[in-house]
Parts: C-alpha cells; sequence; structure tokens
C-alpha cells in the first residue's frame, strides 16, 4: 500500500494537483486497491485528523500574524532594528535579519514573515545598493528563524501529530532560531565588504534608540507575553494564540487606531482560509499517515536500520540528508507530518527524544522552503524582490549553509533544542 | 458563483470570530472565575473542524491551495489547456468519493452524542459532504470554462 500511496501522489504531485488533494487520493486509491477497509474511514480520519484543540493554535497564530503584518506592528520593529544594528558594516542585511527575529516572536510562519518584512524591507535595500537578489534571499532564508522562534506552527503540527508537548516544542526552537540570527548576521557582515553593501552613516544616537524602543514597545511585549504565558504553564499553546490575537487587535484597533472594519473583514477571513490550506493537508495527511502506521511500515524500518548497524551519526545523517531532499520538492506541512511518525522510531533507536527530532524536523525542513525547485518562501521571495528563481537561488546558497550549519548543531548537540524547554517542562528529551 | 463565495467568505468570517471567542471565554472562564467551562475545547474543536473544510472551498475557489506548477508553466499555450482539466477532473473525482463517503459517515454518526454537549455528531460530520459537493461544483464550472470555445471579440 506505502508503494501505490507515494507513486498515486508523486504522479499527481507532478500533474499539478494541489497536495491536500493529492494526499487524500493517493491514500483512496490505496485503500480501494487495498480492500480491506471500509472506504468510510477515509471521510473519518479526514475529520478526526483535525478535530484537536492543540491544531486550533493554527488558525489563531496565523490571525495573530495577520493582524501585526497588516498594521503597523512590522515596521515598528524594522525601525527599532534598524537604529540596533543599521550601524554595523551591511546595514540593511543586519536589520532584516533581526526584524525576521522580532517577528518570528509575533507570526509563527515563515511565509508571513517573507511577505511582511520582505514587502518593506526589498525595495529600502535595493534603493541603498542591494542587487534584487541579494535582497530577496536575505529576507527568504531569515523568515526561516520564523518558524524556530516561538510561536512556530510547523512546531504545532509537530506536537499534534506526536502527540509531544507543543510548549516544549516551542522552546526547543527558541535557541535554533537565534543561532540562526546570529550567524546570518555575521555572514552579512562578512559578505559586505565583498558586494558593497553600505550601513548607515552613523550610529543611532540615544535619542532615536530610546524613540524607535519606545514606538516598538508594546509590539515587542507581545513575544514576552505569549512565552511567559506558555512556559508558566497558564495557558497551553492554543489559549495563547487567542491572547495573541488579543492583543494584536488591542495595540492594531484600540491603540494604534489603525484597522477599520472593512480591512478587518479581509484580515479575518484571509486568515481563516490560509489557516485552511495547511490544515487541509493535515486532514488528508492523517488518512495517509493512518495507512502508514496499520501496515506498520515504521518497525519495518527500524528493523531495517538496526540489521544495518550504522551507529547513530550515520543513521542521523542520513535522516537529515533525507529529509533535505523531500524539503526539495515537498512542502513543509505534508512532509513534517508524513515523515515525522515513520521517521522517528529510527531517531530514537539512535538516542533522539521527540522534542529534540521536533526541532532537528523542523530546521530542517524549513531549509525546504527556501530550495528550489518548490519552495514556498523563494517563490514569494521572488516575486516580491523581482528576482529570478536562479539568481535568488544564487545568493541565497551561502546563507542555507548557515542553516545547514545549525541542522548540524542541533542534529549532535541535543542541549541546543532541549536545554530551553529542560528550564520549565520535566523529562525533556 | 461570485456571490457564492462572498456567502462562504461570510460563513468564515462569523467561523473564526466564534473561535476566537470561545477559546477566550474558555480562558476567562478558568483564569477568573476558576472553574472550567465544560464544553471549552469541544466546541471550538468542532468551529474549527468546520472552519478548515469551508476554508478549503474557498481556498479551491480562489486558487490558494498548494500546488506544484514549474512543470505546467512550462509547457506551450496549446499544452496547456488539458494539464489543468485533468486536475480538475482529479479533484472532481475525489470531491465526489468525499461527497458519497462522507454522507455515509454522517448518516451513521446522528445517534453519536458528542461528549460535552451532546449534540450528534453527524453535525460535526456534515460539513465533509457539504464541503465537498461545493468543491464538485465548483470543478465542473472551471472544466466546463476552459473547455468551452472562446467567444470571438466582434471586429470592429
Amino acid at each position: 500500500m506505502i508503494g501505490i500511496i507515494f507513486v498515486v501522489f508523486l504522479v499527481l504531485l507532478f500533474v499539478g494537483v494541489p497536495l491536500g488533494i493529492g494526499m487524500g487520493v493517493a491514500a483512496a486509491v490505496a485503500l480501494v486497491v487495498d480492500g480491506n477497509y471500509p472506504l468510510t474511514i477515509v471521510a473519518h480520519k479526514m475529520i478526526n485528523g483535525v478535530n484537536s484543540f492543540p491544531l486550533v493554535a493554527v488558525p489563531l497564530f496565523i490571525l495573530a500574524g495577520a493582524l501585526a503584518g497588516e498594521g503597523s506592528i512590522a515596521p515598528r520593529l524594522v525601525r527599532f532594528a534598524d537604529a540596533l544594528f543599521g550601524h554595523i558594516r551591511g546595514g540593511l542585511g543586519h536589520v532584516n535579519v533581526a526584524s525576521s527575529m522580532f517577528f518570528g516572536g509575533i507570526s509563527g510562519s515563515a511565509v508571513a514573515d517573507t511577505a511582511a518584512i520582505g514587502s518593506l524591507m526589498i525595495p529600502t535595500m535595493e534603493k541603498q545598493g542591494y542587487s534584487r537578489a541579494d535582497a530577496g534571499a536575505i529576507t527568504v532564508c531569515s523568515s526561516t528563524i520564523g518558524i524556530l522562534i516561538p510561536p512556530s506552527i510547523p512546531m504545532v503540527l509537530y506536537g499534534v501529530a506526536m502527540s509531544t508537548s507543543v510548549g516544549a516544542l516551542f522552546l526547543a526552537g527558541l535557541v535554533p532560531g537565534l543561532l540562526v540570527g546570529v550567524f546570518q548576521m555575521g555572514l552579512v557582515w562578512a559578505l559586505a565588504r565583498r558586494k558593497g553593501w553600505p550601513q548607515r552613516a552613523e550610529r543611532a544616537k540615544a535619542p532615536e534608540l530610546w524613540t524607535a524602543f519606545r514606538e516598538a514597545f508594546l509590539s515587542l511585549l507581545l513575544p514576552v507575553f505569549l512565552l511567559g504565558a506558555i512556559v508558566s504553564g497558564i495557558t497551553t499553546a492554543t489559549e495563547a494564540g487567542v491572547i495573541g490575537v488579543l492583543y494584536a487587535l488591542f495595540l492594531g484597533g484600540v491603540v494604534y487606531r489603525e484597522y477599520d472594519w472593512r480591512g478587518l473583514y479581509r484580515i479575518l477571513v484571509d486568515a481563516a482560509v490560509n489557516s485552511a490550506v495547511p490544515c487541509f493537508v493535515v486532514a488528508t495527511t492523517s488518512v495517509v499517515a493512518w495507512v502508514v502506521a496499520i501496515v506498520q511500515f515504521p518497525d519495518a524500518l527500524v528493523t531495517f536500520f538496526q540489521a544495518m548497524d550504522w551507529g547513530p551519526i550515520v543513521v542521523l545523517l542520513m535522516i537529515n540528508v533525507f529529509l533535505l531532499f523531500v524539503g526539495m520538492f515537498m512542502d513543509l506541512v505534508p512532509a513534517l507530518l508524513l515523515f515525522a511518525p515513520i521517521l522517528y522510531p529510527i531517531a530514537q533507536a539512535a538516542g533522539i527524544g521527540p522534542v529534540q527530532f521536533g526541532a532537528i524536523m523542523v530546521v530542517n525542513l524549513g531549509i525546504g522552503l527556501v530550495t528550489p525547485p518548490v519552495g514556498n518562501c523563494l517563490y514569494l521571495g521572488v516575486v516580491l524582490a523581482r528576482s529570478t528563481l536562479w539568481e535568488m537561488s544564487k545568493a541565497a546558497l551561502p546563507f542555507l549553509l548557515v542553516n545547514v550549519f545549525v541542522l548540524l548543531l542541533v542534529t549532535y548537540v541535543p542541549a541546543i533544542s532541549t536545554w530551553a524547554p529542560s528550564l520549565f517542562f520535566d523529562g525533556i528529551k | 458563483m461570485h456571490r457564492l463565495t462572498a456567502a462562504l467568505r461570510f460563513l468564515l468570517f462569523v467561523l473564526i470570530v466564534a473561535l476566537v471567542a470561545t477559546v477566550s471565554l474558555g480562558v476567562v472562564w478558568r483564569y477568573a472565575l476558576g472553574s472550567s467551562l465544560y464544553w471549552a475545547t469541544e466546541v471550538p474543536n468542532f468551529l474549527f473542524v468546520w472552519l478548515v473544510f469551508l476554508g478549503a472551498v474557498v481556498a479551491y475557489r480562489e486558487k490558494k491551495h498548494i500546488a506544484f506548477t514549474a512543470i505546467l508553466d512550462r509547457l506551450s499555450s496549446r499544452g496547456r489547456r488539458w494539464p489543468p482539466v485533468a486536475v480538475h477532473a482529479i479533484v472532481l473525482a475525489f470531491a465526489l468519493f468525499l461527497l458519497v463517503t462522507g454522507s455515509m459517515v454522517v448518516w451513521q454518526t446522528m445517534d453519536s452524542p458528542s461528549e460535552a454537549l451532546k449534540l450528534p455528531l453527524g453535525y460535526l460530520y456534515s460539513v465533509l459532504p457539504f464541503a465537498a459537493l461545493m468543491i464538485a461544483i465548483d470543478a465542473i464550472g472551471e472544466i466546463v470554462r476552459i473547455l468551452r470555445p472562446p467567444i470571438r471579440e466582434p471586429a470592429s
């Protein structure tokens, strides 16, 4: 059955059938061919795959991110980042990366980060002498930080698929996200001389820094609130999501007064549609995941790997290379949902816990968002920067190597992902 | 057709507002009033399931679903006509499959009550055949639109 599913899915994918539908068709075809199960199981699994309270966090974080992105929260964060880092060699490149780190604390989606930061930063970067490809590449590569710094929609999905604490997973992404940011800023600094990227004439003076901080303060408070609520055990991730929505609404609607009713209606409905797209993929992928589980495919894989006896270092390397390859061709959401339950038993046999494995998968598949031929952030970045896929992929390469380096750290140094959650949760591995 | 999209979008608006409201109520009840609402997870879950499938319908109508089109985009304009027809035909087939099996599930679960509110679970499942029907209608519309010979502009 696994063979049928993969062949049908790949054929449908290349014909251009939407991913969510392709997954469902593949599972349905496999069940028809097999003939041992009632076909109503597809409908059952699709509904129950999304009938989950932790998953409700997805529309809430998407809505909070949209409310923050549409209003002045994103520009405020960019101005603050500019006052902090604009004078360092490579100026706006640092501002772009730092803005992604700040915005990643509000939004849990890399695509939302690309859209919000990219539309603000790319035109300015171009004016200051960055090539379109470079400006776009820095934007899309730094947006991968958005799904590492909590909140993170992929972490929610992994937590639901693997019955792991979403709060612990959020914290597991924090240090890797900061590392990607710091290393990417280091790379901007190193590339700036050769590429001739300018910086602002002088360091922001104390009054400017203070003004920028004051204007961004209430927006910066949001991630602090969210994390605080989750780690102190006051709320679940879903409840933190609703706090994020209400806070963003309060900021944009009452404090800054920048939404009108018509705009708010559009933001709300679009957030619903934009949540439905990945969650519909969750629904159909859970049918496939069920099939994969009943044929005991993961067990067979574990037995095979044990027989091969390659040792944990090689096994983890193989998992990562495989996932990087998958990420080139497959969107993050189905790849995460499908391969987490398949690959985790192998990783577990190699001594990896569920929280660390979540961090590995999200860092790894985040790279897939930027690699051609299929990369949602890359495509959006090409459009925003009016560059070409080829030029931007070339410019993105050094930044992606930074992500790969962090991926290796996360894979082989458990403390990088497990240290932060272990401060607040018991028994984190 | 446009009016149907607008109606569905309004329904999504109601669902997402209700979702935010019910999750908020759950938080308020638990921390301000110290007791938990017995439906505090079930109602948001039901609203969310409805939101996902109705949102998927709107996403299909607005062409927002993620698809891999790099190969299709390379085809010549003559060859470009048939793959989309095949895609919509596959979507139509899957929608009809869900319409039939989903209706069967609704029928089977009308007697099983939900945990908290004791509503028939069929209400929860009914969004699936409904969404499938909506997608099927739109897929037929798309196929007809592509295959219908283009109306010639009168030469002026």
